[in-house]
């Protein structure tokens, strides 16, 4: 079936863009190095923007590809391998990276010669898969060795929050941030809407992140005002910022505030519980986010159905915190309609399975009674909404 | 030997499987629910070497009375299981409103099951003298035709489900199971819906078939000029001006996320889009093709529509046949969550999906790769306007429908009735195995999800 699936140009669209604020968020310096052609294409916006992009890479053919997307945008072509990148030491201002696993499991081990590139007081901005949490939103599937398995395998993370801070200190960096990003743009089974990746109909949804801004906008806003503030175990991939700077301390404190946060994925979210970790007030927040949902109606089945395939390890996300009242009277106006479509189903199907029905209604081995399915759905939804006829046809 | 024949319960749009199968499987009888009442068609299936005849034949007086008083005897003793402390226990266990759904289920069973235990018995006079060798349905969750499937299965007889549409939402209650053997599905797409219901369940049992009645959709195109020619002069259209078609949509009554406003409602939007493409300087013509049950009702309601949004009349033209030729024909075709908007692709007519609550809330129906333009209501006149006024945005909108047509419907070369009549013989027990059971599904050859 996956042939016939939609394609992913949306959903890349929408990491493109949350890739490319990251980078320039974050990113110092005149001088910038990205680890691989993926980093390559996302950080053109950079050199456009007058920065000096060097682009590394072991093939020839993503490079010339890369080369190709710049036009005429001035950037710095070198083949090579980035486990040990042809560059001098403190070479360039920052180092962006997006797939750090492509070079080994074990990411941490590739950091010694992407911090020796990177001069005194510069950046490295990398993409790693979560940092914490097990199963839903936490890691990549390994087996015991920490070999990556295929979906559906064990999920443990490779590297934790506290082995970052630790593997920082030693190396003289300070984490500055581990932004949880990509929440749906998972495909490995594991992040916190797996439940929703294989769906067709979400496919479909999201395909239209391609075309229509405001579900662009608003998929951002959930990513970057919520998800991205939440710890480094709330998707399936996470987006470190470390300065090559010792500071101990600050690690230290970074990952208090990881692991406050990792606790509130571990119970049940709600707005005010957030505000300590969100740019805005809760009033503003819930504001820009009724916004966004008035915006359109595939806005809000987007939240809508992200509401209810959302699975933060053994998190309760209490929606109505979030919501302002009329908006929430439409998601719990929706919620009920789903219960009812389950309940008359359930009810007019499985009916017939009570003690003496069939005996009763069967007539030459068929039970009658299953063939009573269809009008018994209708005068279920009549007898509810208090309607005789159940709607005009 | 007993003579062969089929029973079906296809609606008319699927007939032409009928004729195929009967000029392949030449003396088979085809017991029809619907279609023996037109003579055409009961013409063309002798011509192909075989007959139609009514499925439910009225019986004779004592047979009539007989199956009468077995329905009262049935229906005595249901009353008598839903009164009982068994159903109580059953209802309360389950959180149900016991009460409530005995009278509801009393009422249903007084209603529907004289009639579905007609069907059985007619089955069953049809199995005395002829070797049934499918049951073949357009909606298996539909009484007569539920009533046959199940009736299928007891005596080992395969069944087909031929989907009547695509389903562009996700199944919703009746819609979630497959009762036949097989569904045949129109394509990739129309697989999706109960695939992602329960995967596991109905991957083997779903076939790719293509839509028999869309067949004639590649014919129909090359025609384009002259269907539109005879449309314009059948209708008093004038072709030089932009012809908008509206589908007008039906109350959803099997989900609580009916809305029994919305024919009105998306009606009205269409009209108010219309209204602002006129002040804009960009006068339509406007054809609402409504159902031909709403004929009289859906006339009025336009009138009283027009007169109330203040629009003149003599653009407006509300039309309930001919439903593939506007399709081919228009410059533009609007509907809600419906299978117009996939015609529209298979023709590369522009189209725009109007969006309601009720059809987001039922998951979206349309891809952005599949060239159908998705407006709400407030959007719908400037997705108009740009269709109608921009031919690079026309030419992107078709060869995007051109790329995702097939995941649509199969083929698109109008040969979905002979896969279908392929997948019938498949299926279909052999003439000299009475009563023996069909093959396994997961044994069966076909166009596979």
């Amino acid at each position: 079936m996956s042939a016939g699936m939609v394609d992913s140009a949306g959903v890349e669209r929408l990491k493109g863009r949350l890739e490319v604020d990251l980078f320039e968020a974050h990113a110092v310096g005149p001088a910038v190095v990205a680890m691989g052609c993926q980093a390559g294409r996302r950080s053109l916006s950079l050199a456009r923007g007058g920065l000096a992009v060097t682009v590394i890479d072991g093939s020839q053919a993503a490079l010339d590809e890369v080369r190709s997307l710049a036009g005429a945008v001035a950037i710095d072509i070198e083949p090579g391998d980035v486990r040990h990148p042809p560059v001098g030491d403190d070479a360039y201002d920052s180092l962006l990276s997006l797939d750090c696993t492509a070079y080994g499991p074990r990411w941490l081990e590739i950091l010694p010669e992407w911090v020796r590139v990177v001069k005194p007081g510069g950046r490295l901005v990398l993409g790693v898969p979560s940092l914490g949490g097990s199963c839903c939103g936490g890691g990549v599937a390994a087996d015991a060795d920490g070999i990556p398995q295929e979906k559906g395998g064990a999920h443990r993370p490779l590297v934790t929050a506290g082995d970052l801070a630790a593997d920082a200190d030693v190396r003289g960096l300070a984490v500055l941030h581990a932004v949880p990003c990509g929440v749906f743009s998972g495909e490995s089974g594991c992040g916190p809407l797996a439940a929703l990746e294989g769906k067709h109909w979400w496919r479909r949804l999201l395909s239209w992140l391609a075309t229509d801004e405001l579900l662009l906008e608003f998929a951002l806003f959930l990513e970057q005002e919520l998800v991205g503030r939440l710890s480094g175990a709330a998707a399936e991939r996470v987006m470190v910022v470390l300065e090559r700077r010792p500071d101990p301390q600050a690690n230290q404190t970074w990952l208090r505030t990881h692991d406050d946060l990792q606790a509130l994925l571990a119970g049940e979210i709600a707005l005010d519980a957030l505000v300590p970790y969100l740019r805005v007030p809760a009033g503003e927040f819930r504001s820009r986010l009724d916004t966004h949902l008035r915006a359109s109606l595939r806005n809000f089945a987007f939240f809508e159905g992200t509401c209810r395939g959302l699975a933060w390890g053994g998190a309760q996300v209490d929606v109505a915190s979030f919501l302002e009242a009329d908006t929430l009277a439409r998601f719990e106006d929706w919620s009920r309609r789903r219960r009812l479509d389950r309940d008359v189903a359930s009810q007019a199907r499985d009916w017939t399975t009570a003690p003496g029905v069939e005996r009763s209604l069967r007539l030459r081995g068929v039970n009658l009674a299953d063939a009573l399915e269809y009008h018994l759905v209708e005068d279920l939804f009549a007898d509810r909404s208090g309607s005789s006829s159940g709607g005009r046809r | 030997m007993k003579p062969a024949a089929i029973i079906s319960v296809l609606h008319q749009r699927t007939f032409s499987v009928l004729e195929s199968y009967v000029r392949d499987n030449p003396q088979t009888t085809v017991f029809a629910w619907q279609g023996p009442e037109d003579p055409e068609l009961v013409r063309r299936i002798a011509a192909a070497g075989g007959e139609m005849v009514p499925l439910h034949v009225p019986l004779p007086l004592f047979q009539r009375a007989r199956l009468k008083a077995e329905s009262r005897w049935r229906l005595s003793r249901l009353e008598g299981v839903l009164r009982g402390p068994a159903w109580s226990r059953f209802c309360s266990e389950r959180g149900w409103p016991g009460e409530r759904l005995r009278a509801l289920i009393g009422r249903r069973a007084r209603a529907d099951l004289p009639v579905i235990a007609a069907v059985v018995a007619a089955l069953e006079r049809i199995a005395a003298s002829h070797t049934v060798r499918l049951v073949v349905v357009s909606e298996d969750f539909s009484p007569w035709a539920r009533a046959a499937v199940l009736w299928a299965r007891e005596r080992g007889i395969p069944s087909l489900h031929l989907s009547h549409s695509l389903t562009v939402c996700e199944p919703y209650t009746v819609h979630r199971r497959i009762v036949s053997d097989v569904l045949a599905v129109f394509g990739e797409r129309g697989a999706e819906g109960y695939l992602d219901a329960d995967a596991d369940a109905f991957v083997g049992q779903i076939r790719l078939t293509g839509n028999p009645a869309w067949d004639d959709y590649p014919q129909m195109v090359s025609r384009r000029e002259a269907i539109r020619c005879g449309l314009a002069i059948r209708h008093e259209l004038p072709p030089s001006r932009p012809w908008v078609v509206f589908a007008t949509t039906v109350v959803e009554t099997q989900t609580a996320f009916c809305d029994d406003g919305v024919f009105e409602e998306t009606l009205r939007a269409f009209l108010e889009a219309c209204r602002t493409l006129a002040d804009e300087g960009r006068g339509v013509e406007i054809i609402v093709k409504d159902r031909p049950p709403n004929r009289t009702f859906g006339s009025a309601r336009l009138g009283e529509l027009v007169t109330e949004l203040g629009m003149a009349k003599e653009h407006i033209h509300y039309v309930v046949d001919e439903m593939k030729e506007w399709v081919v024909a228009a410059d533009a075709v609007v509907s809600v969550a419906s299978n117009v908007s996939v015609e529209a692709l298979l023709a590369a007519t522009p189209a725009v999906n109007l969006v309601t609550e009720v059809d987001v809330a039922l998951t979206p129906s349309f891809d952005a790769e599949s060239g159908i333009v998705e407006a709400e209501g407030h959007e719908l006149a400037a997705a108009l306007g740009r269709i109608l006024s921009d031919p690079d945005h026309r030419v992107r909108l078709r060869d995007q429908m051109r790329r995702a047509a097939s995941r649509y419907n199969l083929g698109l070369d109008g040969t979905a009735t002979t896969r279908v009549v392929r997948l019938m013989e498949e299926l279909a027990s052999p003439v000299a195995a009475e009563g023996s059971h069909g093959r396994s599904a997961a044994s069966r050859e076909g166009e596979r999800v």
